[in-house]
């Protein structure tokens, strides 16, 4: 590989760094004018697409680039995002156990791994593998990331993570630590930390159309007209159960002494009910698009 | 003193709580835990910009990790800050470092460096005669950059000190590398712009060493202005970088800005950039780009002064440029280039298919203007979002008002 | 739980079907309260299917109908039954026994949840998409109101 090729891969890995794909892709046509079967600038193509979401044509590149370097750890690694992007979780697991069987110590893709079993709902090999990362790389962020995420999803709402306290000493401003610290401070109930953390995440990225509704929902709801849903809120679907079982209670009470009030009350209930399922969505809706 | 793990459980849920903050990167330090207490302070220096707790942390922080020379940059800045507390060692390495010495200190290896012709400005000679409309934004550029520049006596009675760093942000296409080189030629000043392929180099170290000879450049030159095109691109933000290479360059930037060892004064620091939310968040503390300055899209005087100018020697029939200028909001003057290009490429076609020139017309401009989606709304977008989700630290507040106006938000 | 190396690194998905995301939390709350204990049962055990765990749920969910059968043929042909069913309305008028199914059919869906916590838990923080509830939920509902109608008209007629 000569200098100026050398160069230009090197100038084009930091555009694609720092994502900046229009000039990542005017780069890529002169390189590829000049030396277009070279491997390592169709990856570069590659990669560039998987950034834009054009996960079909990233895909097709990526075969042209496995055909002529199947051995490739960072072909292979690309492959396994788009199959993960794609769902493709079977063939996903393959790509990276064989990463894994070349790179053992690689904490990094036992993380990757742990992905893949979080979304096919295999919580134990998920954490047991993660286990394993960080046996190589106590703060790895991707082994602490999903271990937290399990916590997330196994413990009761609002339990601390041990992990997540890791990611906060480790790599506090990294993305996805605050992305967790916001979904615990919502399960807590405290929404207006939450909401705070979202406004952090949407200074660093208002382009993300994900972050941008999550700190809009948040957004809704601290509004302060969801305030009377808060026995709702901390109870969740007991207290809506409850509430109905009150309500019952209240208007059989009333119906025996007095007819109106219980009248009055039972209407109360039913608009309160309405108001909890009607007035959230489209308040929503109405913060999202003011 | 409160434990560690209560410090860490209580952090979880206030996040926000500096003190606590600082409290537990002192814990980390005594428990020889430099590199994640480093973390925690850098955190409490971004939530308490003006108190010197954060950088002195920070300072002892990077003493432990034998970070020296960045150690001093924290150390210095935490002077004049509110708390500031002398710590001995740091006190003779910023003594030795005045005076000049040590090696170890300086921010740049001995070993030559592989400088990259640096690129001049343009010699067509831009000013701010030459920058159609947006008379408000020139008044104030002319306020905050070009008059303590040119007349640093006035701002000096006043302890404002020529040079610093100034971030001109906004969309794309909107004249912000011009207006940087009109600054330069209004204060009459020397002009370095240096893009990011000037500085990038695959080779480790050569990126840091040919940031730092810019910077020498301009010194050696002074008065002089240093303009930095996509700063998003150089001094990306740390927290999104994936390499080591792009957090070392941010780095190395800070410590140039901060002129440990060097004197920045009389050196203008422009920059410019289209996604102001991808630059470090260090770069825009005080003493560094702490004054930004939003480039909106050009106003409807200077859209109607580009027709005029763009149109000039073109065939035309009767053209009403006002009308024109009223119905391209928020174009870019790329957009309205393309508006007269495809225009042009009408009257051309009809031209050929019928055998006979005819000159522009209105309705030629109008249905291109129909056609081309100003370039500029992708940005307003994203700057929306920030403005509405972001929270209310008043630092877009310009880009707020300018929503507004323009009914989009 | 501690496993090998090999074991971490032995494929778990191979040619399985993967799982599919259930019908959210909100679905199953209204199909219970609105579809009766029936339709509770129904969509809990369509979730289970969908979650490719309906074998080990099938124990549970079967003790749980037979229990429901058992009660309301006690309810309806027994002396104890009738006795309470008297009790009932005195307590709460006419509408007694809607509430008390209802409140079964709550209890069912608190059931459901507690078995499918995590996987909708997790189907939420992940951000799978959701099938569409109406469908799901209508077709429970409507499947749980003609047993019950049929039930209704046998009880009627005496058998």
């Amino acid at each position: 590989m000569t200098d100026s090729l050398q160069q230009t891969i090197a100038e084009i890995d930091a555009l694609l760094e720092r994502r900046r794909t229009g000039q990542v892709r005017v780069r890529l046509k002169g390189a590829l004018a000049e030396h277009p079967n070279d491997w390592r600038l169709l990856l570069q193509a590659a990669c560039v697409d998987y950034l834009d979401r054009h996960f079909d044509a990233a895909m097709a590149t990526l075969q042209q680039v496995l055909a002529q370097a199947p051995h490739s750890e960072s072909a292979r690694a690309l492959l396994f995002d788009l199959q993960l992007e794609k769902n493709e979780l079977v063939a996903a697991e393959q790509v990276v156990v064989e990463l894994l069987r070349e790179r053992p110590q690689a904490a990094h893709y036992y993380a990757r791994y742990a992905e893949v079993m979080i979304r096919a709902m295999q919580l134990q090999k998920a954490r047991a593998l993660c286990q394993e990362g960080l046996k190589y790389h106590a703060d790895d962020p991707g082994c602490l990331a999903a271990v937290s995420l399990c916590d997330l999803i196994e413990r009761p709402r609002g339990a601390t993570s041990h992990a997540l306290q890791q990611l906060l000493v480790h790599h506090p401003q990294w993305l996805r630590t605050l992305v967790l610290v916001v979904i615990t401070l919502h399960d807590r109930g405290d929404y207006n930390g939450a909401s705070r953390i979202a406004q952090e995440l949407v200074r660093a990225q208002p382009d993300n159309t994900d972050i941008v509704q999550l700190a809009a929902e948040l957004k809704a709801t601290t509004h302060w007209s969801l305030l009377p849903l808060w026995p709702l809120r901390r109870w969740g679907w007991g207290g809506s159960i409850a509430l109905w079982l009150l309500g019952i209670v209240a208007v059989q009470t009333f119906a025996h002494s007095n007819s109106v009030a219980a009248g009055i009350l039972g209407f109360c209930i039913l608009g309160y009910a309405l108001y909890s399922w009607v007035w959230p969505p489209i308040l929503r809706r109405w913060v999202f698009r003011v | 003193m409160i434990e560690r793990n209560e410090l860490e459980q209580h952090l979880l849920s206030h996040p926000f709580d500096a003190e606590a903050r600082a409290e537990y990167g002192h814990a980390l330090l005594d428990a020889n835990e430099p590199e994640g207490a480093l973390v925690q302070f850098e955190l409490v220096c971004q939530q308490r910009v003006q108190e010197a707790a954060g950088f002195l942390g920070a300072a002892a922080a990077l003493l432990k990790l034998e970070r020296t020379a960045e150690a001093l940059t924290r150390y210095v800045q935490a002077r004049g800050l509110v708390g500031f507390q002398s710590i001995e060692e740091l006190e003779r390495l910023d003594a030795q470092a005045r005076r000049g010495g040590s090696m170890q200190l300086r921010v740049i290896t001995t070993a030559p460096a592989n400088v990259v012709t640096l690129q001049r400005t343009a010699e067509e000679r831009v000013n701010f005669a030459t920058i159609v409309g947006n008379e408000q934004l020139k008044q104030t550029i002319r306020l905050k950059i070009i008059e303590p520049f040119v007349n640093p006596g006035l701002f000096q009675r006043f302890r404002k000190q020529a040079g610093g760093g100034i971030l001109l942000y906004g969309p794309p296409g909107c004249g912000k590398t011009m207006i940087a080189r009109a600054v330069a030629n209004e204060c009459s000043a020397e002009f370095i712009s240096v893009g990011i392929a000037d500085v990038l180099n695959m080779w480790i170290g050569e990126s840091e060493r040919n940031l730092a000879a810019q910077f020498d450049r301009a010194r050696s030159k002074a008065p002089c202005i240093l303009f930095f095109d996509e700063l998003d691109a150089l001094a990306y933000s740390r927290s999104k970088a994936n390499s080591e290479h792009t957090r070392t360059v941010v780095n190395e930037f800070l410590a140039q800005f901060d002129g440990i060892g060097k004197d920045n004064r009389g050196v203008l620091i422009l920059a410019a950039t289209n996604m102001p939310w991808d630059v470090d968040p260090a770069m825009k503390r005080p003493g560094r780009f702490s004054r930004q300055i939003f480039v909106p899209p050009p106003d409807v005087d200077a859209r109607r002064r580009m027709f005029e100018i763009k149109l000039g020697g073109v065939p035309q029939g009767v053209l009403d440029v006002v009308a024109l200028a009223h119905r391209t909001v928020n174009f870019s003057g790329a957009d309205i280039d393309g508006v007269i290009e495809m225009a042009k490429e009408k009257a051309l076609h009809d031209a050929l298919l019928q055998k006979q020139e005819r000159p522009l017309e209105q309705r030629d401009l109008e249905e291109a203007i129909k056609e081309i989606l100003p370039s500029t709304l992708e940005w307003l977008r994203t700057a929306r979002n920030l403005v509405k989700y972001a929270g209310t630290d008043g630092s877009y507040r310009d880009v707020e008002d300018y929503l507004k106006k323009s009914k989009l938000l | 739980m501690t496993m090998s190396r090999d074991e971490l690194l032995r494929p778990s998905l191979g040619d399985a079907v993967a799982a599919r995301a259930p019908y959210s939390v909100r679905t199953t709350f209204l199909t219970a309260f609105f579809g009766g204990p029936l339709a509770a049962l129904a969509i809990i055990v369509l979730n289970s299917v969908r979650l490719r765990r309906w074998l080990p749920d099938l124990p549970v969910l079967g003790v749980v109908l037979a229990g429901f059968i058992a009660f309301v043929l006690a309810l309806y042909w027994t002396e104890w039954g009738g006795g309470l069913r008297a009790y009932l309305q005195a307590i709460a008028g006419e509408r007694a026994l809607t509430y008390l199914f209802r409140l079964i059919a709550l209890g069912f869906f608190g059931l459901g949840y507690a078995l499918h916590r995590k996987e909708q838990r997790s189907a939420d923080l992940i951000g799978m998409a959701r099938p569409n509830g109406w469908i799901g939920g209508i077709a429970c509902g409507i499947g749980g109101l003609i047993v019950q109608v049929a039930f209704a008209q046998m009880s009627r007629a005496g058998l």
